[in-house]
């Protein structure tokens, strides 16, 4: 059984999200309900973010130092 | 071919003859290019093998034309930690429709995206490398639909770059011939653990007979490590019989085991899909990785 799509994570307008072109960078952020936070295309300004965040987390320490 | 001779360094490293410090993986990747172009005509470079003159405008199940178009291309920290920072090109298309693909409106749109310049891309990957990237990766989308391009940018690449192929190793043996020792790294997306989910899910059939094929091959012809994202509600029918297959078939090989899973794209077409993956999914997972004694790397 398929859930209705309308159902689905609310995304914004296609021309919003229009992917972006080879010269801009970027990366996509989920925050779950319990705090975790997924990322997709993780970029070095990123990771040094979330480390700041949460510098005790050990799968983003040593990629936020990967890029220094 | 040309009578190019081989020179070899001190290490061992073959260069050629006739553009002295380009190393041979690079002359063949440019070489091959062509051959790859002229592949399109009777495009069966993944296994949909759709046959179909992709010069003259028609267009198989991966919807792309002749010439590549790139949707992103950045430094990223997110791959695993022996290849971070990369530089990162994605391709848009792919050969397969993974309704929970986290790049759904590139991957599966071949026209979107820009243009590829080759020498706008070499520049940056160098670049990119000058400032600490350890490698290039190459990805999708699905790069193998892309490979006359890709070779062509591959031969483009710094010469002592370490290439990375990320695939969802759906190729034929006409394209891994193509792509035969020009990346060092393999990074192969084993998504699914029967055929019954990779048609629902990717619309993909003899998925796993094709994908087991590249892995068996990749292993031989390069590094390889072995991506798999952990789905929700698909732990039992996909991760076990993935990881007892790897340990079986490929004893040692890297293991990336992601939990990293959200609903994008189509994924609400399947209820099962509709969340992120649980933690305890992500432990008994990672749990059964161990019992498997697969070497995990992160």
């Amino acid at each position: 059984m398929n859930a209705p799509e309308n159902e689905g994570p609310q995304r914004v307008s296609p021309e919003k999200s229009r992917p972006p072109g080879p010269t801009e960078t970027s990366a996509d952020i989920l925050i779950l309900s319990d705090g975790a936070i997924l990322v997709h295309n993780l970029t070095p300004v990123l990771a040094a973010v979330l480390n700041a965040i949460n510098p005790q987390d050990p799968s983003i320490k040593p990629r936020a130092f990967a890029a220094r | 071919m040309s009578g190019d001779l081989l020179i070899a360094d001190t290490e061992g490293h073959y260069t050629s003859s006739t553009r002295p410090g380009v190393p041979l993986a690079r002359r063949a990747a440019a070489l091959r290019s062509s051959e790859a172009y002229a592949a399109l005509t009777d495009c069966r470079l993944c296994a949909h093998r759709c046959g179909v003159n992709r010069l003259i405008g028609q267009v198989g199940v991966c919807h792309a034309g002749p010439h590549a178009k790139v949707f992103s291309a950045q430094v990223e920290v997110g791959d695993e930690l022996e290849l971070i920072p990369t530089f990162a090109i994605a391709f848009s298309g792919c050969d397969l429709r993974c309704d929970f693909c986290i790049t759904g409106e590139s991957s599966w749109n071949a026209a979107a995206g820009e243009t590829l310049h080759i020498e706008v891309l070499a520049a940056r990957a160098t670049a990119a490398m000058s400032k600490g990237s350890r490698t290039i990766m190459f990805l999708g989308g699905e790069p193998t639909i892309h490979l006359p391009s890709v070779l062509e940018l591959a031969a483009a690449m710094p010469p002592t770059a370490k290439l990375v192929w990320k695939t969802n190793a759906h190729a034929t043996v006409q394209a891994r011939e193509l792509l035969d020792g020009l990346f060092d790294v393999w990074l192969v997306d084993y998504k699914f653990g029967n055929d019954q989910c990779a048609s629902r899910l990717a619309k993909v059939p003899n998925y796993s007979r094709v994908v087991r094929e590249n892995l068996l091959w990749a292993a031989k012809h390069s590094e390889l490590i072995v991506r798999h994202l952990v789905m929700p509600g698909h732990l039992n029918c996909c991760w076990r019989p993935v990881a007892q297959w790897l340990a079986a078939e490929l004893p040692g090989v890297k293991v990336s085991l992601r939990a990293s899973f959200w609903p994008a794209w189509h994924s609400a077409r399947h209820v099962e899909l509709f969340r992120a993956t649980s933690n305890d999914e992500s432990d008994e997972a990672f749990q059964l990785a161990r019992d498997l004694n697969l070497n995990l790397i992160e």
